[in-house]
């Protein structure tokens, strides 16, 4: 039994929107619980919307068959992650069979981009 | 190895630290070093019910800014500017031990770096991030 969506998608409020030309875009809200001294979304916590954007491309590039499992991942703070809504999208650079370059981009809701990231990823069975 | 009227003692904790459970172990403000416990729970599980990378991220970033922040004992804090992570095992809810250290740094950059492992000591996770050094906002 597929356990999607996970714990931490529904934390971050979570909701894809569409898979369309290679785009996985997805919406979240991101939760006062995410929130850093500077009273912005704490950097590390960003990862999360990205690892969710990228694992959403994964599972729209392989209709919905694979997940990536994370070797690494590189983000840039381009500008601070406001609270509240957020707008994600992804895409798979690369497939192949057991590995995937994967990349993402997140904006505000007025589409200002915010954070880029990029990761290498196993790939697994959706559990 | 406390430190004297540590910042941490002074300043309540931002939500993302009580989110991830932030518990300071110890701190060296002379080489900016610190270790932290966190405490990962069933709400930050992917699909495949472990933590989630993100969250994994999370601790690391909640233990190398810390080692920025004790070694200037508050003034100053850590916005990264990039964040570089490597996953090398999978990370269960409990406890988990940071370890994060200031690199190198100048008057307005960062080089920061850290490590995370499970209870028995094994790494799971670790980072290099570089942020930029802001003067640390006036806290509530």
């Amino acid at each position: 039994m597929s356990k999607l969506p996970s714990p931490s998608s529904a934390l971050m409020q979570s909701k894809p929107i569409s898979y369309e030309d290679g785009i996985a875009t997805i919406e979240f809200i991101a939760p006062e619980s995410f929130k850093s001294l500077r009273g912005v979304v704490q950097g590390g916590l960003i990862g999360g919307f990205m690892d969710e954007i990228m694992g959403n491309a994964v599972l729209g590039e392989s209709e919905g068959k694979l997940l990536p499992l994370n070797l690494d991942m590189n983000m840039s703070y381009i500008k601070p992650v406001p609270m509240g809504r957020l707008i994600g999208k992804g895409k798979v650079v690369k497939i192949g069979r057991n590995v995937a370059f994967i990349e993402a981009e997140l904006f505000d809701p007025e589409g200002k981009l915010l954070v880029r990231s990029s990761t290498t990823a196993m790939l697994t069975e959706v559990p | 190895v406390g430190v004297k009227d540590s910042f941490f003692d002074r300043h309540p904790a931002p939500s993302a630290a009580i989110t991830l459970g932030w518990e300071l172990l110890s701190e060296d403000s002379v080489n900016g070093r610190v270790e932290i416990a966190f405490h990962p729970n069933d709400t930050m599980l992917n699909p495949r019910g472990t933590v989630q990378g993100g969250f994994i991220a999370a601790m690391l970033d909640d233990t190398m800014g810390p080692a920025l922040v004790t070694m200037t004992d508050g003034k100053e804090v850590p916005a990264t500017l990039d964040m570089n992570v490597s996953f090398f095992k999978p990370v269960v809810p409990g406890r988990v031990i940071g370890k994060g250290w200031v690199k190198s740094r100048t008057r307005t950059t960062a080089f920061l770096t850290a490590e995370l492992f499970d209870a028995e000591g094994n790494l799971l996770a670790s980072a290099t991030s570089t942020a930029k050094i802001l003067q640390m906002p006036k806290v509530n």
